[in-house]
This record gives C-alpha cells, sequence and structure tokens, in this order.
C-alpha cells in the first residue's frame, strides 16, 4: 500500500465542496460544482493505479521499464471528454430554462411565482406576487 | 419438411406484403389476402401425406436449428392434435377472409391494414398449434395476442369501446402470458428441454413433484387466461367491440381455444397430477355454468353469443378436466374433437349472422329486434341450423356433442366418491338447459314475429356472398350431425397415440335416438325444461332481467386500470415529485450514507496496516510538490465558496482545473494532462458564455445561495467518504489488468503509447460506447435547441427588443489576424497530435479537442458565423459521422473473416497506417462535432447578433411577455428565511 494521503485529501476537498455547490439552487453553482465533481471522480479512478511516486508513463520503449498502469488513464481519459460533453448538455439545458422561463435558480423553476426565499430570488420579476409566499406553503 | 415451415411463415409474409398494396389495390386487399390460408392449408396436408414418415399414427417432428445454444429451434410437431388445429385455423381462416370480403364490401377504410393484420394472426395460431418447442409456442402465443389487440382494436378511432376491449383483452391475456412463461422455464429446469417430444420421453426426476406442480398451475393460468377461464372471462365479452370477422375468427374458432389447445396438448405431461382434475373441472365447469348464466340474460345479441363462448370453453376445459390418467379419471381422451369442432362450425356461423344483423338492421338488442327471418331468409336458416347445433337437437353436430358429454359425466360420477365426480353432471345439466332458453330466445325474439320499427327504419338487405360462410357452417353442422360416422371418422383420424383411446367406436345419430339410454332421457329433459324456463321468463318479460353489477369483472378491470396512473401519480408525490430540488440530496445521501456503512465494515486491522504504512513526509521532490498542489487546491476552492462575484469564482475554477492537469503529470499521465487543460479551457469558455448570456439578459448572477448549513453537512460527508474511497480503492502492484496492455501494447497493438492503444486498439469497443455516449449528449443539445413553444404566437416578433451586443466581435485587425494565424497553428498542431498519438502523448480525443478550441477561438475573434463556415456541416453531422466511422473501421475485421473491431496495421515506408488510425479519426471528429453544436448556439446568444436574437425569441423565448428587472438584488444575508427543507 502506498501513501497517496495528499490525493484523497485533494479529492475529499473538490468532492465536498462539488457537493456543496450542486446543492445550491443557483443554476451557475451547479454547473461549477459539477466541474468539481468531475474532476474529483476523474482523480479517484487515476489514483486506482497507485502511487505516483514509482513508474514512468506508460509509453513503452525500449529499456524503459516500470511504466504505470494505462488502463485507469484510458477510462480517465474519455471520462474527461464526456464530463465535458454533459457540462455542456447541462448548461444549454439552464439556457434554455432562461430563454424559456426567464429562471435561473431551482426554485424559481418550481414556482413561477415569488420564490419563498427572498435571498434566493434573483430579481427575476417574472409573475405577479401577490399569494406567492402562501401558495406554496399550503 | 420445408413444406410446414413455409405453410407457417407464409402469412407472415403475406403479413408485410399487403399493407403495401396502395389505392384501389387496398381495397381488394381481402383477394390478395384470400389464397394465403388455402395455400398454407394444402402445404399442411401436403407434408402430412406426401412424406413418409410424417403420418399422424407417429408423431414425428420437423427441427430447424436456431438458437441451439437457449434451447430454442424452429421445431414443429405433426401429429392429430397439431394437424386438427392447424386445419381448424386455415379452414375457417379461408372462410373469414372470404366473409370480410363481402362484410367489408370493398368500401372499408385501411383494407390493407386489416387483412395484413389477419394474416399475421393466422401465422401466429399456425406457429403455436405447431410447435414443438414450447419457448417457440410461447413466442407464437403472444404474437396472436398481439394481432388479436390489433385485430380487436382495428375501428379504435370510430368507437371507444373498442380500443378499451383491445385494451383489455392484451392486458389479461399477456398477463397469463407471462405466468405461461414462467411454467414452461420451470419444465425446462425439471425435464431440461423445452422440446415437447424430449419432455415426454423424460421421466420426472424424484422430488421434483412440487416444481411439476408449479409448472401445472403456471400454465393452467396462460391457458385460462387465453380461454377466457374464471376469473379471467370478462375480457372476452369486451373484445367483441371488434369488427364481426374478426370476433367469428377470434373469439369463436380459433384464438380463445388456444387455452384449450395447450391444455390439450400438455395432457400427457400433467394429467398424472393429483390437482389435474380438480381445478381443470371446478373452473371450467364453474365457467361454463356463469357463462350460460350470463348469456341468457344479455340482451345483446355478441354479448349472448361471447358468454355462451366463454360456457363452451369451460366446458372444454372440464373436460380435459374428467380425463386424467391419474386415479379417479376417465384416462384417455375420447371425442374431444367432436366438441371442438362442433363449436367452431355452429359459433362461427353464429357470429357471422350477427355480424349481417348488425350491418342490416343497426342494431345487435334482442329487445329491439324481430321478425328478420321474413327479411333475410339465408341468413334465417343459418342462424337456425347454429342455434340449433348449439342447443343440442338432433341431427346437428351439437347433438352428438351434448350426447358424449352427457355420457361422460355419467361415467365420471361412478369413477370416485365425492361431491366433485357429481359436479360435472350436475353443472352440465344446468348449463344445458340455460343454452336451449337462449338459442330459443335468440330465435324467437330476432327472427319470428314481424319487424319491428327500429328493423324497419334501417333495412338495408345484405348481399348474397356474406351470407354464404354462415350458410356453408350451419350446413356443415347439419350434415356432421347426420353423418355422424363421418364425424367420429374424423375423430379417429386425428387421434394421438397414447394420448386417446385406441379405437373409437362409430356412432350413429340413429342409434342415439333409437336405443333408450340416460343420456337421451337427460336430453329430453333439458328440452322440455328450457324449452319451459323461456315460456315463463317470457311472460315475465326479458327487459326486467339484466346481469347485476358486482358480476362483472370488467368493471374492476377497468376501476384498476383507470387507478394506476392515478396511484402512480400519488406515489410520485409522495417520493417527493414537484420538488426536483430534492433528488439530487436525497441520491447523496443515500449514496454517502451507503459508503458510510461500507467504511464501517472494513476490518480494523486494515486501517492499522494502512496507518503504518502510511508516510505523510513524502521522499521525493514531486511528492512535496503535490503537497504544494493541494495546499493550492485548498485555497481556490475556500475562495471559490467564499467569493460572492462570479468572476472570482471562475479565476479560482480555473486554478483547480489546473492543478487537477498537474496531478495529472505527476500520476505519469501525459495525455491526461493535455485533455484536462484543454476541456477545462473549453468548460470555463462554456460557462463564461452563459454568464455573458444571463448578463445580455439583465440577470444578477451573484449572491443569494439559500440556506447553506445543512448543504455543508452533506458536502463535508460526501467528501470523507470520497477521500476515503482513494485509500481503499487502490489495487497492490500484481493485481493490475494494465499490464497486460504494457507488456503487449508494442507487439500486438504496434503502438508506443499504451493509453492509446487501450483507447482504439485493446478497448476500442468501450470507447467507441464512449463516442456514441457523446453523440447522444449532442442529439439531447439538439433537442433542446429545436424545441419550440407551443404558444409561439403569444411572442409577438414586432415587438423584439434591440439586440444588445455585450460581448460584440473586435473589430481590430491586428487581432483578426493573429487570431486566424493561430486558427491555422492550433490546426498543425491538432493534427501533429493525432499522428502521434499512437506512440506518444495525443491521439484523437486531445486533437479534436485542439481542433474545436481553434474553432471556439474564431467564433470570438471573427464572429461565430466566420467560425462555422470554416466547418462544411453540422455539429451533429459531424459527430454522427464520426460514429459512423468509427464502427467502419470495426467492420473491417469482420469482412476478412476476423473479429468484429480486429485493427490491422501496417508502415507505409516509415510511416504507420492502420485500421487504429480510422478510428481515432471517428473519435477526432466526435469530438469537433461535440464541441460544435453544443458550445456555439450559445456563443452566438451571447454575441446577441439581431438575426440569431430574432430566432431565439422567436424558437424559445418568452422573456419579452416578462421583462426582466435589472436592478441587482444582492440583499443583505439576514433577510434570509429560515426554512428546514431542502428547498
Amino acid at each position: 500500500l502506498s501513501s497517496q494521503l495528499d490525493t484523497a485529501l485533494l479529492v475529499a476537498l473538490l468532492f465536498g465542496a462539488g457537493v456543496y455547490l450542486v446543492l445550491s439552487r443557483r443554476f451557475l453553482c451547479v454547473l461549477i460544482g459539477f466541474v468539481l465533481l468531475s474532476n474529483a471522480a476523474n482523480l479517484i479512478i487515476l489514483s486506482s493505479s497507485g502511487d505516483p511516486s514509482v513508474g514512468m508513463p506508460p509509453v513503452i520503449r525500449e529499456g524503459v521499464a516500470g511504466a504505470v498502469d494505462p488502463l485507469p488513464q484510458a477510462l480517465v481519459l474519455t471520462a474527461i471528454v464526456i464530463g465535458f460533453g454533459v457540462l455542456a448538455y447541462i448548461t444549454l439545458l439552464f439556457y434554455r430554462m432562461y430563454a424559456d422561463r426567464g429562471v435561473v435558480t431551482a426554485s424559481q423553476a418550481l414556482d413561477t411565482g415569488v420564490s419563498d426565499d427572498p435571498s434566493a430570488a434573483l430579481v427575476c420579476r417574472p409573475v405577479p406576487r401577490s399569494g406567492g409566499k402562501e401558495g406554496r406553503h399550503a | 419438411m420445408f413444406g410446414l415451415i413455409i405453410a407457417i411463415f407464409l402469412p407472415f409474409v403475406a403479413a408485410f406484403l399487403i399493407p403495401l398494396l396502395r389505392g384501389k389495390w387496398e381495397e381488394r386487399a381481402g383477394w390478395f389476402a384470400l389464397p394465403v390460408p388455402f395455400a398454407s392449408l394444402a402445404l399442411i396436408w401436403h407434408t402430412v401425406g406426401a412424406h413418409e414418415g410424417y403420418n399422424l399414427e407417429a408423431p414425428s417432428v420437423v427441427r430447424v436449428a436456431w438458437m441451439t445454444e437457449f434451447g430454442l429451434d424452429l421445431s414443429f410437431r405433426i401429429d392429430g392434435l397439431s394437424i386438427f388445429f392447424a386445419s381448424v385455423v386455415a379452414g375457417v381462416g379461408a372462410l373469414i377472409v372470404l366473409y370480410g370480403l363481402g362484410y367489408f364490401g370493398g368500401h372499408g377504410k385501411r383494407m390493407g391494414r386489416f387483412f395484413a393484420y389477419l394474416c399475421l394472426f393466422m401465422g401466429a395460431m399456425l406457429g403455436t398449434v405447431l410447435s414443438n418447442n414450447l419457448l417457440l409456442l410461447f413466442i407464437f402465443w403472444e404474437l396472436t395476442g398481439l394481432a388479436s389487440f390489433l385485430l380487436i382494436g382495428f375501428q379504435h378511432d370510430e368507437k371507444a369501446e373498442s380500443s378499451r376491449g383491445a385494451r383489455m383483452a392484451l392486458v389479461t391475456t399477456a398477463a397469463g402470458g407471462i405466468a405461461l412463461l414462467a411454467g414452461v422455464v420451470l419444465l425446462r429446469h425439471i425435464y431440461g428441454s423445452f422440446e415437447l417430444d424430449e419432455i415426454l420421453r423424460a421421466t420426472t426426476a424424484p422430488g421434483s413433484e412440487g416444481l411439476l406442480l408449479g409448472a401445472f398451475l403456471l400454465c393452467m393460468l396462460g391457458c385460462f387466461s387465453k380461454s377466457a377461464i374464471f376469473p379471467f372471462h370478462y375480457w372476452l365479452p369486451n373484445a367483441m367491440a371488434a369488427p364481426t370477422p374478426v370476433s367469428a375468427y377470434l373469439h369463436s374458432a380459433t384464438m380463445v381455444k388456444l387455452g384449450v389447445f395447450l391444455v390439450a396438448r400438455l395432457v400427457p405431461v400433467f394429467s398424472e397430477l393429483e390437482a389435474w382434475m380438480p381445478v381443470l373441472t371446478v373452473f371450467g365447469f364453474g365457467t361454463m355454468l356463469l357463462g350460460t348464466g350470463f348469456a341468457v340474460f344479455s340482451h345483446d345479441l355478441k354479448g349472448v353469443l361471447a358468454y355462451s363462448t366463454v360456457a363452451q370453453l369451460g366446458l372444454l376445459i372440464g373436460f380435459y378436466g374428467m380425463h386424467s390418467i391419474g386415479e379417479g379419471g376417465l384416462g384417455r381422451l375420447e371425442w374431444d374433437y367432436i366438441h371442438i369442432l362442433n363449436h367452431s362450425l355452429y359459433k362461427a356461423g353464429l357470429f357471422m349472422v350477427v355480424g349481417i344483423i348488425d350491418h342490416s338492421t343497426g342494431t345487435r338488442d334482442l329487445r329491439k329486434l324481430g321478425g328478420l327471418f321474413r327479411l333475410m331468409p339465408l341468413t334465417g336458416i343459418a342462424a337456425f341450423l347454429g342455434l340449433a347445433s348449439m342447443a343440442g337437437l338432433p341431427f346437428t353436430s351439437g347433438f352428438l356433442s351434448k350426447e358424449l358429454l352427457l355420457k361422460s359425466a355419467l361415467y365420471f360420477t361412478e369413477s370416485g366418491t365425492g361431491a366433485l365426480f357429481f359436479w360435472p353432471i350436475v353443472a352440465l345439466v344446468l348449463a344445458s338447459v340455460l343454452k336451449v332458453v337462449f338459442s330459443i330466445g335468440i330465435f324467437h325474439r330476432a327472427f319470428l314475429g314481424r319487424p319491428t320499427h327500429a328493423v324497419e327504419e334501417h333495412w338495408h338487405a345484405p348481399s348474397v356472398w356474406v351470407q354464404l360462410p354462415p350458410l356453408f357452417l350451419g350446413l356443415s353442422a347439419l350434415a356432421l350431425g347426420i353423418a355422424s360416422g363421418t364425424f367420429s371418422q374424423i375423430n379417429a383420424f386425428f387421434a394421438v397415440p397414447k394420448q386417446h383411446v385406441a379405437d373409437f367406436a362409430t356412432l350413429s345419430v340413429i342409434g342415439m335416438l333409437t336405443h333408450i339410454s340416460a343420456p337421451l332421457l337427460f336430453s329430453i329433459g333439458i328440452v322440455i325444461a328450457g324449452a319451459v324456463i323461456y315460456v315463463v321468463c317470457t311472460r315475465i318479460g326479458w327487459e326486467r332481467f339484466g346481469i347485476s353489477k358486482p358480476l362483472l369483472f370488467e368493471n374492476y378491470f377497468n376501476s384498476g386500470i383507470d387507478g394506476l396512473p392515478y396511484a402512480g401519480k400519488k406515489l410520485t408525490y409522495l417520493i417527493g415529485a414537484g420538488k426536483p430540488s430534492w433528488y439530487i440530496p436525497i441520491t447523496l445521501i443515500v449514496l454517502v450514507s451507503f459508503m458510510a456503512l461500507l467504511l464501517l465494515r472494513v476490518d480494523r486491522e486494515f486501517f492499522a496496516a494502512l496507518s503504518l504504512s502510511m508516510d505523510p513526509l513524502p521522499a521525493a521532490r514531486a511528492g512535496w510538490m503535490r503537497w504544494v498542489l493541494v495546499a493550492v487546491a485548498f485555497v481556490a476552492v475556500g475562495t471559490l465558496l467564499r467569493t460572492s462575484t462570479i468572476l472570482g469564482q471562475l479565476l479560482a475554477l480555473s486554478i483547480v482545473g489546473i492543478v487537477v492537469a498537474v496531478y495529472f503529470v505527476l500520476y505519469h499521465a501525459p495525455d491526461l494532462a493535455l485533455t484536462q487543460i484543454l476541456v477545462e479551457s473549453a468548460s470555463l469558455l462554456l460557462i463564461v458564455l452563459i454568464v455573458f448570456r444571463l448578463r445580455r439578459g439583465g440577470v444578477s448572477i451573484e449572491g443569494g445561495k439559500g440556506p447553506w448549513q445543512w448543504r455543508a453537512v452533506v458536502g463535508v460527508l460526501a467528501g470523507v467518504v470520497a477521500g476515503f474511497m482513494v485509500i481503499l480503492f487502490q489495487s497492490g502492484p500484481d493485481a493490475k489488468i494494465g499490464a497486460y496492455f504494457v507488456k503487449h501494447t508494442n507487439e500486438l497493438a504496434w503502438g508506443a503509447n499504451a493509453v492509446n492503444t487501450v483507447l482504439v486498439d485493446f478497448r476500442g469497443f468501450d470507447t467507441l460506447l464512449e463516442i456514441v455516449v457523446l453523440l447522444i449528449a449532442t442529439l439531447g443539445g439538439l433537442g433542446l435547441l429545436m424545441r419550440r413553444r407551443a404558444d409561439q404566437s403569444a411572442t409577438g416578433l414586432h415587438q423584439r427588443r434591440r439586440a444588445e451586443d455585450l460581448f460584440p466581435v473586435p473589430n481590430n485587425f491586428v487581432l483578426r489576424s493573429a487570431g486566424m494565424v493561430l486558427f491555422i497553428v492550433l490546426n498543425v498542431l491538432s493534427v501533429y497530435f493525432f499522428f502521434r498519438g499512437h506512440n506518444n502523448p495525443g491521439g484523437g480525443f486531445i486533437a479534436g479537442l485542439v481542433c474545436g478550441l481553434s474553432l471556439l477561438l474564431v467564433g470570438f475573434i471573427r464572429g461565430v458565423d466566420r467560425s462555422r463556415a470554416l466547418v462544411p456541416m453540422n455539429g451533429v453531422v459531424l459527430a454522427a459521422i464520426g460514429v459512423g466511422i468509427a464502427i467502419l473501421s470495426g467492420l473491417l475485421g469482420p469482412l476478412a473473416g476476423l473479429p468484429w473491431m480486429y485493427q490491422f496495421h501496417t508502415y507505409l515506408g516509415p510511416i504507420y497506417v492502420g485500421t487504429p488510425l480510422l478510428f481515432d479519426l471517428g473519435v477526432f471528429l466526435t469530438v469537433v462535432g461535440v464541441v460544435l453544436k453544443l458550445v456555439f448556439p450559445l456563443m452566438k446568444s451571447v454575441h446577441g447578433l439581431p438575426a440569431f436574437v430574432a430566432e431565439e425569441e422567436h424558437r424559445y423565448s418568452s422573456i419579452e411577455d416578462e421583462p426582466i428587472d435589472i436592478s441587482h438584488g444582492n440583499r443583505p444575508s439576514g433577510s434570509r428565511h429560515k426554512e428546514g427543507g431542502f428547498h
């Protein structure tokens, strides 16, 4: 077993922050959180190839020994690109929701009326404010 | 032997060809369908007659290997039972097509489809009855259900009950079909084969009696649902919403008999079971009583016939129940074909008669009909013959059938003790009386007397063509009733060895009538009783009778079906629907707690060993670097979470991205580092774009995140679990699959870069699927961009806001020139990465990203349209072509007789070429297409090009209706609401 304490710490940091942001109601925060999450996930997979302090890049030439495991790298490579594809899709989704309904947070998306949390209401002034608050809780 | 297989598949071929007819040919589709049943019938008999070894005395099997490893072969059985049923199917089928031609009169809608469905059904029926393989039988069985669904619902656009009936039939029989499948699989488990002949040869292993009983019950569920036996009897009367040719074919002569057929088929398998006799007789004869009772109280002619069919099916099932080989049974089968054939003859004919009545008078209500005999004597005769047969009057086939049944039931009383042995005869007598009642009822109420007002009002005479088939069937019932010797010969001819009795007595109707016997006395009593009851009920008035609501099971079925969506909605609501923002937290919390539970299960000693082996102080310089990077990441993430300006957040995000890229370098993964930097840039661009877009719309994007405490708790937990995963998931040095790739990458894949060879060669199929995922994401993006608002008209184009270009295309010559130069350099680099990839860090993914980014660059500097002009194609098309090329490169292997995705390599001089390059080209194109399709629309929107803004607003925007307030809402945090939930 090898020491990857630093990687573990980094993953914990990115993953935790990613989850925290993804849970946010603001679509932009969700996007940023998603980027952090995919970074963390890629690092987890890559770390399974073992301690990075020994080994060589998996480009195999004469006289070079001790290449690291190429499989996690191949997996992560496609994962990075797919992560980008998904990010782009989510971005378009948010763009579309904004263009359709003028919403930029989950609360607004749920309720085109007034959000029950004033601080989350991003100043879109979509629908008359009358009765929104009570309606949501009813 | 192929004759038989052609006979089965010919209707299928016809079913595919007939819908191709157009115009006036389509109106005459029936004439094209007409030869099919005749040809099938001829082929079947040709097979039986012409070939030595295929005769009915010794059952034989025609087998063509299909999916042998799954135990599924195209194997068909030639014995009396299968040939008898196949002949009924094809023979009645021919009559039905003929009748259908007259019924629709060549002016019906969608005739091509109708006759195609009919052929499909016929083929499925032939397949079912001829199958030797039980799994094959199940497949055809379900096909009949599907075809009947299409046929019952044929007039779904005209009649609401049509689609309801079709759905009811499909759901009920398909549910039974699932039980049948389970039973068949159990049988294979017991006997090791799906093939019927092998099952019959095999001996039951000791200890498998319980399983056999289970298989029996499951198979019977299938049979009961198909043959509308209680408690599934409700679907058949509702399926009568079908056009009459369909009712006559499916619901009297063929499909509903499938359950009976399968029971007969499985007699040798199950009839030794103790449960055989009680299950079949109780449900069978019980259904018979129920059906006749309902038939008496129905006023709809088709309803009467449907319920009497239910009764007859119950009777047949009960009949097989009496003939168990085990203790207390009647032993081998006798005369079952008479009962089936008799019913097919008179019931199909009667259905046709009802169709004619419906067509000519516009009603099927017995309370409104009357005096039809004068108006259409031919139909009247056909109806009389059919009804006489149903009532069991002498000199009809029905009489023979009833006499023989009474005889069997009387024998049955002597074969054992207990109430169960008297049940058949009691039920039979009661049901026969009721049958007499409603047979008289139909004839008296519909045909005799003077034509009623309702009839005369709507009357138009039926054509002769349509009256001939029922007349033919009625006359056959009469002919077979008189020439009873022929009838018994038919039965003897189709007898299956070891299932039927060895020798059949010759029946003589004269002998039966002149010789006083118990059955004859019963018969006389039945007719008299029926007539008396009819007279009494007529005195009371038929209008007073009706089936009481709680007995109509279809009501329960319908409310069940209608309740399903309601229950689904309730459940969804219960789980937390309407609040999608709950889903991610719930998913995460479940995941995190699950992982945490797993962590708790890890051995304590493992952790002890781990903490010993861990050396927090790194030895090498690279190790120190990593710690420094972690520190940088901490600062960056801290900034990301603390800062309230979007620019600061993006800056912090990019720092994190670079930290990860450097981490990849330190992990000896140069390919990953390259990809990461490129993707990180593209992602940031994307986020910047959406930020700009929101700015253009005037939305504030800063501040206001809502309650954070619970999110922080979930985040910390998730982070801790993820960190532990890193420590726990690393494998030892020996356990690496990758070692194989490292060892063989040069000799097998001709490439030094093991990461690239894994991607394009060793695990090329994975990569193929991954670029398919990319394509799917692109298609999803396309869908998002294409969807139009339903209420487009609401957005008036004339109100269009002036486009404000927040991010104008720079008008700086130097910048533009530099941009183009950079574009060229980047693309050269892209080509370089592409070809270098096989032996050095690089490859299709990286090259594609570089190319895509270069296009984005041009988009920023010279405008999206100029950039788009550089690529002659839509991004989706490009991505699809990429996936296509990747698939093609994999197909070269099979062409040369090698496995799929086998890669070829060679050197052209010093330059390496090979199919992996082709594959990589596919990857390249896909990546470029994805970047183009997913990023450009957003970029265009940000640029605020007037044309696009117009398009955007026309397509999806409702912003005009809801103008956005530009006042910034970075409110003081003190005003936050307290709230507990995950809103």
